[in-house]
């Protein structure tokens, strides 16, 4: 352990990306390949978790999906609590930053799924669903948040209170293309016969860690890009950026061993995706929903912070975690 | 065949990709007929956007519009610009080819 989790090739390329932006290199992908490689990953993941499903605990799989929705609500609530504390962030930014941290970064579940298989342990998929879950509940109570917080402006202000359209801001939680993609290839795996299924695992399984390695470059690019925007963010919200995967992570270690009896390997993962925080599908609901909050600081905090931080130093923590909080 | 140029705007407006849906239907509620859109990157009030993700993508519209349509179609856009929208609007004075090619004229 230790450095070990370090030594995976998706977190080594991870590091080249990063090094790459840090000497300047032209290293750049092409327009639309991330997006193309993400769907690629999200279709994987999904096919997956739907073939090891079908074979799944029916009750343990509804008492994750409750779990799930929990947590997609408990996380973005605390971490707002947390940003408003001594009122030292404003509520839009407050409610549009928690509503990352209550969703997932797929990016960082499938580096800790990267580390099991290398480290040869094993998980359950009830975490995969959880995924699906989770990315939702969170932009709904970001979008609330904003909602309430305009109003008591307006109601201090003496304004009329502007009114909030609802449906094409939640069209945009539910249909949004990871959603889809997920929930989709999930169906798809549960539902296909293994013999088919065996026709596509070249594609879909045996390529998958290299595709990842890919994905983890242009992040490690995108990361170090965000880091040349640290100083506008300040130190409270750098600060939040470490404190929120924490607790995220404590209370996912918590819930996976203790109410959904996990093994070691399953309530790490729950552990990564309560600590993640989403940059691909909630930034542009929060742009577009809460226009009031201030974008580069969401974006900065979830890649720029949380994400490596997760992959750093979360993966082999929380791992820790999850094996001596088992063994008590 | 007679060359019509006839005097209007040209409305350059630059917003976020996740604000295009709303734009084009403001757009179709003012009356304008046409645009044309153009996917773009840049920096300024909202940082760099570079094109990586959907909500770093900025599209530029424009819109060749009778000056009294201009005016409407920029009033609409003041609404969403106090609700804390960044969008960018600027003008021109143009001369349009009006003639299509039956020979009469499209606006």
């Amino acid at each position: 352990m230790g450095l070990d989790s370090l030594l995976i090739p998706a977190v080594l390329f991870f590091a080249l990306g990063a090094f790459a932006k840090f000497i300047n290199s032209d290293l750049k992908f092409p327009e639309g390949m991330t997006k193309g490689i993400g769907i690629y990953l999200l279709m994987a993941i999904g096919l997956k978790g739907g073939v090891a499903l079908s074979g799944a605990d029916f009750s343990l799989a509804i008492s994750s999906i409750i779990w799930g929705i929990i947590l997609g609500f408990l996380l973005p609530i605390i971490g707002y609590a947390l940003l408003r504390f001594r009122n030292k962030i404003n509520s839009f930014d407050a409610a549009a930053i928690s509503a990352h941290y209550g969703s997932v970064s797929a990016a960082t579940f499938l580096t800790a799924v990267a580390f099991l298989e290398v480290s040869g342990v094993e998980y359950e998929s009830y975490p995969i669903i959880m995924m699906v879950i989770m990315e939702t509940p969170a932009i709904i109570i970001g979008l609330v948040l904003a909602a309430l917080a305009r109003k008591k402006l307006a109601v201090k202000s003496g304004d009329e209170v502007p009114k909030t359209e609802w449906s094409p801001l939640l069209k945009e939680a539910f249909t949004n293309g990871s959603v889809v993609v997920l929930i989709g290839a999930l169906i798809i795996g549960t539902v296909a016969t293994p013999e088919a299924m065996a026709k596509v695992t070249p594609f879909t399984s045996e390529i998958f860690m290299g595709v990842l390695c890919l994905f983890l470059l242009d992040m490690g690019m995108e990361a170090a890009k965000k880091a040349n925007t640290l100083k506008k963010v300040g130190g409270v919200l750098i600060a939040f950026g470490v404190m929120m995967p924490i607790i995220g992570g404590t209370i996912g270690v918590i819930v996976g061993i203790s109410f959904l009896g996990f093994s070691v390997g399953g309530a790490f993962l729950l552990a990564i995706l309560s600590a993640s925080a989403s940059y691909i599908a909630v930034p542009p609901v929060m742009r577009y929903g809460v226009p009031e909050a201030n974008s580069s600081y969401y974006l900065t905090l979830s890649l720029g912070i949380t994400f490596p931080f997760n992959v750093v130093i979360g993966i082999p923590l929380f791992y820790q975690m999850a094996t001596m909080y088992s063994a008590l | 065949m007679a060359i019509t140029m006839s005097p209007g705007k040209s409305v350059q407006i630059i917003v976020n990709a996740t604000f295009e849906n709303e734009l084009i239907r403001v757009l179709d509620k003012v009356g304008v007929t046409g645009y044309t859109q153009i996917d773009a990157r840049g920096n300024g009030y909202s940082g760099v956007q570079d094109g990586h993700s959907e909500g770093e993508t900025n599209i530029l519209f424009i819109v060749l519009v009778a000056s009294e349509l201009a005016e409407v179609l920029i009033e609409s856009l003041i609404d969403y610009i106090k609700r804390g929208y960044p969008i960018v609007v600027y003008t021109n004075d143009v001369e349009v080819l009006t003639t299509n090619k039956y020979g009469k004229p499209t606006i």
